[in-house]
């Protein structure tokens, strides 16, 4: 058993799943997160703009969530014209083509969106 | 406001920018993290906030007067209101209308027929955490384990938004003496704090969302319309969505808390490699099995005295912890099933003649899991009558269309294969993931994130704690 592991054994032991064994200094710890943090969110503005504008759709009617909307479909389009908003759907259309899988070969039925259906529990 | 959507993401970059911007002063922090946690309760109905502000101020000032109680008798009068204050609000909301409707049935069945006033009462989300914390807070002062704090630690232990709505059950003696001094994040801390939340996203809205949209709602909602296969194989779903979406929300809460500087506690431990139900209730929603156990099993009389003895305390400690899940028979039945077996556990343990070998631990784990199960179908379904009509179903129904489908089985086999991986894999993913460079881990987020997105179920489902 490694020592690693052995730490990893007193995991119970800790008050919460976060308290890694053998921890590091605080120094430099926020710098580290808030760039791991920013790096995500960049990267997420530029490959998922289409989840970005989905948002901007369900927001309340008004004119600032018309211009937000009008924003947001610019930016799919322009992302997409680059092949950024290619990644995401490729995994997409693969993961429905696994949903739509059916035992008994009938016709997948569209599953219903989760406010259309009933109320889960 | 629900922790996957964008909206809440926003949410938390702005709050995560500030409160760590504003660190050099504890105090305007914690202002900061307290409105936080009210815009965050407030996007579901602004009067719940009310509720909350005027719930941490009754255990704010109860437990003022019994820290400056000396008579043991004072004290103990000024706990016993406190708990039944609390027990009170929990009471009216949660469980009025029930009982005014059991009355009604009670009185009509003696032929006193009446119209007894139901109030049809807004169920504040998260109430049952919040209730359960102030009795915890008032009882834990007057037995000397913490000081009685002041106004705004007390307030914002109740109300910060991470544990909010569905828990973990985070005690004083756990959260106030972090909130004495600004938090200091660490890169374990925040590595894991990443890592949590990005599972309980996957866990949440791909494997929850996808087997309750996919198979468990409709297989429930009309259990006589589906066959033998789809009944067994929802059962089996319900019992890993459940899990998923529980312990997605506690993973994403405690992450979220961990990126703030603050440690949640446990409250998951592969609940389904359990072997007894007493090793489940270690496993599972572990901050409120331990809440029952320390300020209502133990009071009881917890495991002092005779076998029969603690077998009633066992009865009594699941039967409320149903019905703290909700006024509802099903959630009795489900606290009774867990009492019942509890005690014949217990039973057995002080039965046992010399000798006899134990139960192979398999064998252990594959019988606790379906007594769990049978739990859920009650826990799931909506009425008694519900219930007995999917167990029915198991044993004879003959409907042949599937709802079932490759995705769904490959899920919930996903689901009950996790328990078995390595205990504290993620901690060890952890150790790795603080040495990596930050970019570098952003990267790695963010390639989550839009895995996680680009197969998630269209739009987000409540989580199912979020009634409780």
């Amino acid at each position: 058993m490694t020592e690693g592991q052995q730490q990893l054994m007193q995991a119970d032991e800790t008050l919460s799943p976060v308290d890694l064994p053998g921890e590091e200094g605080t120094e430099g710890a926020l710098r580290w997160t808030s760039v791991a943090v920013a790096v995500s969110a960049i990267f997420l503005l530029f490959f998922n703009a289409v989840t970005i504008d989905d948002w901007a759709k369900d927001l309340p009617p008004g004119p600032a969530a018309e211009r937000l909307t009008a924003a947001t479909a610019g930016w799919v389009a322009l992302t997409g014209s680059v092949g950024l908003t290619a990644p995401r759907a490729v995994v997409h259309e693969q993961w429905k083509t696994g949903q739509a899988l059916r035992f008994d070969a009938a016709p997948a039925a569209a599953s219903p969106a989760p406010g259309t259906s009933p109320p889960s529990r | 406001m629900l922790f996957p959507t964008l909206t809440f993401g926003l949410f938390f970059l702005a709050l995560y920018a500030i409160a760590w911007a504003v660190r050099a002063s504890n105090e305007w922090r914690k202002i900061l993290l307290l409105l936080a946690s009210w815009i965050f309760y407030g996007a579901w109905d602004w009067r719940f906030v009310a509720l909350l502000i005027g719930s941490a101020i009754l255990n704010w000032g109860t437990a003022r007067l019994i820290a400056r109680a000396n008579e043991p008798a004072v004290r103990k009068t000024l706990v016993v209101a406190g708990v039944v204050a609390n027990l009170a609000i929990l009471g009216f909301f949660k469980y009025f209308d029930f009982f005014v409707e059991q009355a009604g049935l009670v009185l009509a069945a003696a032929g006193w027929e009446r119209d007894l006033p139901l109030l049809q009462i807004i169920l504040p989300v998260g109430v049952s955490f919040f209730t359960f914390q102030g009795i915890s807070y008032v009882v834990d002062v007057h037995r000397g384990k913490v000081p009685a704090a002041g106004l705004l630690d007390i307030t914002l232990l109740m109300s910060f938004f991470p544990h909010l709505v569905a828990g973990p059950i985070v005690r004083a003696s756990d959260l106030l003496p972090q909130f004495e001094r600004t938090p200091q994040l660490t890169r374990g801390m925040a590595a894991m704090g990443l890592l949590l939340i990005l599972w309980g996203l996957f866990k949440k809205a791909v494997v929850a969302s996808e087997l309750s949209v996919g198979l468990v709602d409709p297989v429930f909602f009309d259990p006589s319309a589906h066959g033998r296969l789809d009944l067994i194989a929802a059962a089996y779903g319900y019992a890993v969505q459940i899990y998923c979406d529980f312990s997605a929300y506690s993973d994403m809460a405690i992450g979220i808390a961990a990126l703030l500087g603050y440690r949640f506690p446990h409250n998951f431990n592969q609940p389904y490699r359990a072997v007894s139900l007493q090793d489940f209730w270690r496993r599972w929603h572990i901050s409120l099995s331990s809440w029952l156990r320390d300020y209502l099993y133990i009071p009881l009389g917890g495991s002092r005295g005779g076998t029969l003895y603690v077998c009633r305390n066992l009865m009594i400690t699941m039967l409320l912890g149903g019905l703290w899940h909700g006024a509802k028979w099903t959630f009795l039945i489900w606290g009774g099933l867990h009492g019942l077996v509890l005690s014949l556990e217990r039973l057995w343990r002080d039965a046992k003649p010399e000798g006899w070998p134990t139960l192979p631990r398999p064998l252990g784990i594959l019988i606790t899991f379906h007594i769990v199960t049978l739990g859920w179908i009650f826990f799931r379904a909506d009425s008694l009558d519900s219930a007995l009509t999917y167990l029915g179903g198991i044993g004879r129904s003959d409907v042949a269309a599937l709802t079932v489908t490759p995705l769904t089985i490959a899920l919930i086999l996903f689901g009950l294969a996790i328990h078995f991986t390595p205990q504290h894999l993620i901690q060890g993913i952890g150790l790795q993931a603080r040495r990596v460079p930050a970019p570098l881990i952003g990267l790695g987020v963010g390639v989550a994130i839009l895995l996680i997105d680009a197969i998630r179920f269209e739009g987000v489902a409540p989580f199912i704690y979020y009634q409780f």
